[in-house]
Order: structure tokens, then sequence, then C-alpha cells
């Protein structure tokens, strides 16, 4: 039985004495002044007794907390007044997260993760322990794991312990985000998070934002003072420039946060191969390490963003079945390689599934026409409601400008079309989707969960369907899932029946891909003492079967 | 290819009933408290609504079918998207029989299947006798048992 830092209780023990005692502070001001129930002499009483209770209750929550990792399970008790007892297999173990915060990172310690395939939330957090200590339950989860894997069908129980073995798994470094590339990644990512940011911001610092717009109009011939009280005194051509340069300079504020996000989030990420886990670290102020252990792979997911696509550069990302739906920094966490050259992340990413990225099947020449028509009926719905406005309500000058659009949206059917597509390997379905931010999917047949076949009234009418191959990948929102969209029917039904004898034949044949062999492999032939993949060159006969 | 039992339609023609039912209470609140609303307006809506629901639930009732094939449950349904659903039986992680009270009502039973899956993770067969829906789960538990998944998530 172990218990977690006594420094987090110190920690908690403050952080509970501030919350009740001021709880308690503030329940006497109100029962002494405006509701006078007390004597004034009361808040000097409730303060200090929410305080007390406070440091009591995170005292016996620290000692009611432990925790052990042995004879394969990790327990953890815990709980004052409802006590929990809960037992995770270590086999059933999907992510081992830590996570060290500034204060954290001031006593040495860290908040270690740990996530199972059920349930809604986290499945045990330790808050906090040494870091040591987090380390080393890293490494015996995946310990444990490897020698599950070496006695199969052995039925002698392995003894597990803390497992603090003086000669670790090797350890390999897979990748790393050099500060050149994590600038680029800085630059070419775009986050929701940085104009909300912004636009919430700029009320606070309302003095310097107007200052900055005032400076900047001014240099470029606009009203000296820009005020919003002054906007109907200027000229259309002034007022036209202050609202170009606010957003202008909204943007680049954005872009700029967006940045910043992207450098603490990522700063000094790096890949390193171990035992049959995959380990990242990353983070400034706040870092994170985390396991992803081969063998609970479901999809690979490459993903390349419009600026990505133009320099070059793919990200990875490899999912499990782990987090939660909607769990906070899903995204960081599966993420394998931020950003480097498109072969450098394809020939990881063969190598974690032991298959070839292919060049992928289009789809056939109607849904190109399907999608050009869905786009178009935007500018054509909003030209019918202009011209219906017009003749019914007030005249509306050029009610057929909308219809200028009809080009760009013949435009965005092609890009959609072109950008789509599906492939079926010999253990591997493959499925690619998305302009701005392009996805490509990889998904072992033996991962299948259920195979979907949809087919809408319009596409019907076309001939067409979509296939899905659903799996327990915990695929974020803007991933969503393995779905080849809009294929003939005739094909899909072949997909669908395909999917579902390979998932069973493959299952029968214990196929796992040998995943460890690809990745040793890819780093023998990367060939260089300290280099990571980077320093690998891919060979170039490679290439031409994966470009788009 | 197995069939719902054909009361089921009553089942989704009621539901359709009680939702023109709750769009004409919404419709006279307006009328009462907002706006006033025509009559015939009114009843125009609750007649194409109830219509409408009665047409989709006899084309959904001829659409479903359902089977148990050699390595997976197959089902279509679907009227305006139609669904075509493979539940390889290794995928199968429980299986319920559910009747809610108004199942109970026309002596109806659901068979509902949960894979691990995070798009099709439940699957129910609705407008199954209650014997039927018994015998089907059983039939789908030893189908998942035989199949011994080797593959835990």
């Amino acid at each position: 039985m172990n218990r977690l830092h006594p420094i987090s209780a110190v920690g908690s023990v403050v952080t509970n004495v501030v919350r009740l005692g001021s709880i308690g502070f503030f329940a006497g001001m109100m029962l002494t002044g405006p509701l006078d129930v007390l004597p004034l002499e009361a808040v000097f009483v409730l303060a200090p007794a929410g305080a007390l209770v406070g440091a009591a209750y995170a005292v016996a929550r620290y000692y009611r907390f432990t925790y052990a990792l042995a004879g394969g399970t990790l327990s953890v008790d815990s709980g004052v007044f409802d006590r929990q007892e809960r037992e995770i297999p270590l086999g059933r173990i999907q992510n081992v997260d830590i996570e060290r915060g500034p204060v954290q990172r001031l006593f040495g310690l860290a908040v270690v993760k740990f996530e199972t395939a059920g349930g809604s939330a986290t499945e045990a957090i330790l808050n906090a322990v040494d870091v040591d200590e987090a380390r080393a339950l890293q490494s015996a989860v995946a310990q444990y794991r490897r020698e599950d894997d070496e006695t199969a069908g052995d039925e002698s129980e392995p003894a597990h312990d803390m497992a603090r073995e003086p000669t670790g798994p090797e350890q390999r470094r897979l990748y790393e985000l050099s500060t050149s590339d994590l600038l680029t990644l800085a630059l070419v990512s775009f986050r929701p998070a940085a104009p909300a940011v912004v636009l919430f911001g700029v009320p606070f610092a309302q003095e310097y934002a107007l200052r900055l717009l005032s400076a900047t109009v001014e240099t470029l011939g606009g009203p000296s003072t820009v005020s919003l009280s002054g906007l109907p005194t200027y000229s259309t051509g002034e007022a036209l420039l202050t609202v170009g340069v606010a957003a202008a300079l909204f943007a680049l504020a954005a872009w700029l946060l967006s940045a910043a996000f992207t450098i603490t989030e990522y700063y000094g990420f790096h890949l390193d191969y171990v035992g049959d886990d995959l380990r990242y670290e990353r983070g400034l102020i706040q870092q994170y390490s985390g396991s992803i252990p081969l063998e609970k792979v479901q999809t690979v997911t490459v993903r390349e963003n419009l600026l990505m696509r133009q320099v070059g550069y793919a990200a990875l990302a490899v999912e499990t079945a782990g987090y939660a739906p909607g769990s906070g920094s899903q995204d960081a966490s599966n993420t394998a390689i931020p950003l480097d050259d498109r072969e450098t992340v394809l020939a990881v990413a063969e190598a974690l599934t032991d298959a070839d990225v292919p060049a992928m099947e289009r789809l056939p020449d109607r849904s190109r026409r399907r999608y050009a028509v869905r786009y178009s009926l935007l500018p054509v719905a909003a030209t019918g409601l202009l011209l219906s406005v017009d003749t019914l309500v007030q005249t509306v000058p050029y009610w057929y400008a909308p219809l200028a659009l009809l080009p760009v949206a013949a435009l965005a059917g092609h890009l959609s079309w072109k950008h789509r597509g599906f492939a079926l390997l010999d253990h591997l379905f493959a499925t690619r989707s998305g302009v701005l931010v392009r996805s490509t999917r990889l998904v072992p047949y033996y991962r299948v969960q259920t195979v979907i076949d949809t087919r809408t009234v319009f596409q019907r009418r076309l001939s067409l369907a979509s296939v899905t191959a659903d799996t327990a990948s915990t695929a974020s929102l803007l991933g969503g899932d393995a779905t080849a969209h809009d294929l003939d029917d005739q094909r899909a039904r072949t997909v669908h029946e395909t999917l579902r004898e390979r998932l069973m034949a493959d299952l029968r044949a214990g196929e796992r891909g040998d995943r460890r062999q690809g990745l040793t492999a890819l780093l023998d032939e990367a060939d260089a003492p300290d280099g990571g993949v980077d320093a690998g060159q891919p060979e170039p006969t490679e290439s031409s079967a994966r470009e788009p | 290819m197995e069939r719902l039992n054909s009361r089921v339609q009553l089942l989704w023609i009621g539901r359709a009933v009680v939702v023109a039912a709750v769009l004409a209470g919404v419709a006279v609140a307006i009328d009462r408290f907002a706006i006033p609303v025509d009559p015939p307006l009114i009843a125009a809506v609750v007649v194409v609504a109830a219509v409408l629901g009665t047409v989709h639930a006899v084309l959904r009732f001829r659409r479903w079918r359902f089977e148990i094939q050699d390595d997976a449950l197959f089902l279509v349904r679907g009227v305006v998207t139609q669904v075509d659903t493979s539940v390889p039986y290794v995928r199968l992680q429980h299986t319920d029989t559910q009747r809610g009270p108004v199942e109970r009502l026309v002596g109806l039973s659901s068979v509902v299947v949960y894979t691990a899956g995070t798009r099709g993770a439940d699957i129910r067969i609705p407008g199954l006798r209650p014997e039927r829906a018994t015998e089907l789960r059983e039939q789908l538990r030893e189908l998942a048992a035989e199949s011994e998944a080797t593959d835990a998530v």
C-alpha cells in the first residue's frame, strides 16, 4: 500500500483551508450582516471553523487514499465518507499519462492518470506522487504487458511488484520536434481557442487596443483617434480603413496567440519507443508525458491541413480506446508526431500499421457532381432569398450577386472530391477526406467493430453509398469515423463484405501486424546514433505510389 | 431475412400521433398567448404531421429486416437514409431485451446489442414478440460465446 506524496497533502490542505475558510467567512458575513441572525463575532468563529474542517478533510482524504500495483492489478482505495475500492487489471490499461504543472515541478511531483477503455472519465488519478515513482509506475505497466505477452498461454501467473528493474527495456528515440519544426508548427496550426481568447480579452485591455488601432490607422492616413462614438463622423473610406485595420489586427493577434498556445503545448516534444510502448513528452509550462501501448492502437491517422500540404508537411495521431469522448486535450494526447515532412510521417504510419499507405481509390465522377451541386445550393438559395425580398418587400440592388460564387462552389466540390478516397489493403482499410484538414485514417481490419452502410435519398438517386468501419477508437469531433464517402453502390457492397470477411479472417489468423519489427527496422534504417527517423532518407521509389 | 412484428407499426403511428398532438398543443398555445393562428391552419399542420408520421412508420416497417448470418448480425433499416449494418458476433459486448411501458401495451419487446464501437455502440431491434426477443437474445449470446472474442479492447 502506497500513499501519495506528503507534499501533495500539504497542497490540498492549503487549497481546502482557503476554500472552506472563505466560505465560512462569507457565510458569517451574510448571517451577521444582511440576515442579522448571529452576532458579529460569529464571523471570527465561522471562518476558522471552515478552515479547520477543510484542513481536516484534506488530511483525512490523504490518509484514506492508498494505491498499490501488485499481482497484475492496480488497486486504488479512496474516499472519506464514501469508500471506493477500485481494481484495474494492468492488461486493460490503455494509456498512462503523467502531467506536471509549474507547482508540481517545483516540488518534484507528478500527476499520474490511468485510462482504460470503459467508463466516461479517467479511471484512476494519482494526484500527486514523486516524479520517479510516476515514471516507475508507467514502466511497471509496460513491463507487465510485456511479460504477459511472453507468458501468454502459460498458466503460471508472473509475480509483479513495483518493478524498479535496474536494466529497463531498450529506449530508442523515434522522433524529436526540432526548434524550426516547432516554429513552423506554430505558424501553420490554427487553434479555435485563440480568436475566442482575443475576443474576450480585448475589453480588458480596451485602452491599449484602441491606442494600437489608432496608431495603425493614423500611419495609414486615417483619422488620428479612433473611437466608437466617432464612427458616424468618418467618411466611407475612413470607416472602411478602420474596420479593415481592426480585422487585420484581430487576425494577427489571434494568429500570434495561437502560435503561443502551440509552442507551450508542444515545446520539447519527443517520441520514444520503449519496449512495446510509444512514449511522448511535451510541454513548456505544463509538462505532459504519456505512454501508448502498440498493442492497444486502434487507428492511425495522418493529418495535413491546407498550409501543411503546401509545404509538404503532415502530422500523425495514434488513437486508442482510452480517452473518454470529448475529454479535454485528447487531440494532443493522441499525437505521435506533431509535424514532420510527409515522407517521414508516412514511414512511421506504415511501420505502426505494418502496411504501405497506398494510392487511394478515387470516387466515381458523379460524386464530384454531387458535391458541386451541394455547394452550389448555398449561393442559389441566397439568390432566391434576395429575389423574393426584391419582388415582395423592397428592391434589392444586385440580387443576383451571390451567383458569382457558383464557380467557387464548383471548385469546392471538385476539391472535396479530389481529397476523398479509400483503399482496401491486405490487413488495412484506409479512408481519406477533408480539404481544410485532410485526414487519412488507417484501420486494421481486426479492429473493426461494426460495418455500417448509409444511403441518403440523394445518394440513392445517383446510386452512391457511404461505408463506415466503426472502431473502439475515441476519434475526436474533428477526426470522426473511418468513412469512405459516396462510393458506387455496388462497390460499397463489396467493401462492406470485404471488411466483414477480412475482420474474421484476420482475427482467426491472429493477425496483429508486426509493428514491433516495423518500428525496429525503421529505426535501424535511420542508421544514425541519435538522429531518429528524421535522418532516414525516404526511398524515391516509395514516394511515387503515395502522391494524392 | 426476418421482419418485425407488424404490430410495431401501431407503436410508431402512435408516436407520430403524439408528436402531432404536441404540435397542436404548441400551436394552440401560440394562438392563445402570442399571435392569433387560424384554426384551419392548425388543423392542417396537425393532419399533415400525422399523415407524414404514419406513412413514415409504414415505410419504416416495410424496410426493417434483420438476419442472423454466419458470422454477423445483419440489419437493414431506414426510410430517408437507408442504413445497412453488420455486427460481427465477436464484437458483441452484451445483449439486452427491453420492454418499455408502451411496448408492453402492444405486447412487444426489443433486443439491444452493444459493441465497443464509438458510432454503432448500441443497436436496437424493435418490434419483436417477447418470446422471440428472449430467444434472439439467447441465440446471440451463444453465437457471441462460440465466436470467442480473442481481441479484448
